[in-house]
């Protein structure tokens, strides 16, 4: 079942740079000007098997990694979104890249998100390379 | 979004040129004089690999798939910035493995109406990539006056 039936306002990318030698489990979002008064109706999360490169020219987070993480929303001052990451995967395929939501886009209950007191957990510091996670985001003003 | 909503009224195909062994990483669409006023209910990359023309199109090549991105003008900005083009991705390609095969899994990507100005409107590819002969990124749009 497909169950978002929004459709597309506007989108913006959105993504966070993973610097190679990093030590933290915790990365914040940097803060979204165009989308401080937005309302968020969905996300799309990408990795490497989907789209390697990212429009900087950097490495996409690797779908092992993505499997790894969490996603955590501030909305009104509360960590009231903690969702696995890969929840958000709406691309892919049942035999080469088989990691995806297959309820497609999950609706967002038209939320004001506080992206600068957002971030994503991963399970363990990630040291090797420096990679983006990138992220999609569908909202409305 | 299943096109449950919405009964297909008028539906076009954009050819964006991309000339043999071209270098850019920015190519902006051609300007669409039937599609200059009309109301866009949704917006596809269709798995082909010729466009209506008998062009060769890149729609199903990995190497480009992996890192191009798509930004739309309308309502006076940028309204959707570099969405990766395979987000517009819904149907499986010819004969395709792995990247090939992958689509959204949501279906098409619908619109809200919007009145999308395609003379502002351009692909970024996150570097050069040139291919060897001219060839085009095929777009479908559907549509209503």
């Amino acid at each position: 079942m497909n169950y978002d039936s929004k459709r597309l306002e506007r989108y913006q990318l959105v993504t966070i740079n993973v610097p190679a030698g990093s030590t933290v489990r915790q990365w914040y979002f940097p803060d979204q000007p165009d989308l401080r008064d937005a309302i968020i109706q969905h996300i799309s999360a990408y990795h490497a098997d989907l789209v390697s490169l990212s429009p900087q020219n950097l490495t996409v987070i690797s779908s092992a990694d993505l499997c790894n993480a969490y996603m955590v929303l501030n909305i009104g001052e509360k960590e009231d979104i903690k969702i696995p990451l890969n929840n958000f995967i709406v691309l892919g395929e049942p035999i080469s890249s088989p990691i995806y939501n297959v309820n497609g886009y999950i609706p967002l209950a038209d939320l004001h998100i506080h992206w600068s007191k957002s971030y994503i957990q991963f399970a363990a510091p990630y040291a090797a390379t420096q990679f983006q996670i990138m992220f999609g985001v569908f909202y409305k003003n | 979004m299943q096109l449950t909503n919405y009964q297909v009224a008028k539906y076009d195909t954009i050819s964006v040129p991309f000339p043999a062994l071209s270098g850019q990483t920015k190519i902006m669409f051609p300007d669409q004089p039937q599609l200059r006023y009309v109301k866009t209910f949704g917006i596809e990359l269709p798995a082909m690999n010729f466009d209506i023309n008998g062009n060769t199109a890149l729609n199903c090549l990995t190497t480009y798939l992996a890192k191009s991105y798509v930004t739309l003008y309308f309502e006076g900005k940028e309204g959707c910035y570099q969405m990766p083009l395979l987000e517009l991705k819904s149907t499986e390609a010819p004969a395709g493995a792995g990247i090939n095969n992958i689509r959204n899994v949501n279906g098409l990507i619908t619109f809200n109406g919007q009145k999308i100005v395609w003379s502002k409107c351009y692909i970024t590819l996150a570097n050069a990539t040139p291919f060897g002969s001219n060839s085009v990124f095929i777009f479908g749009v559907y549509y209503n006056n």
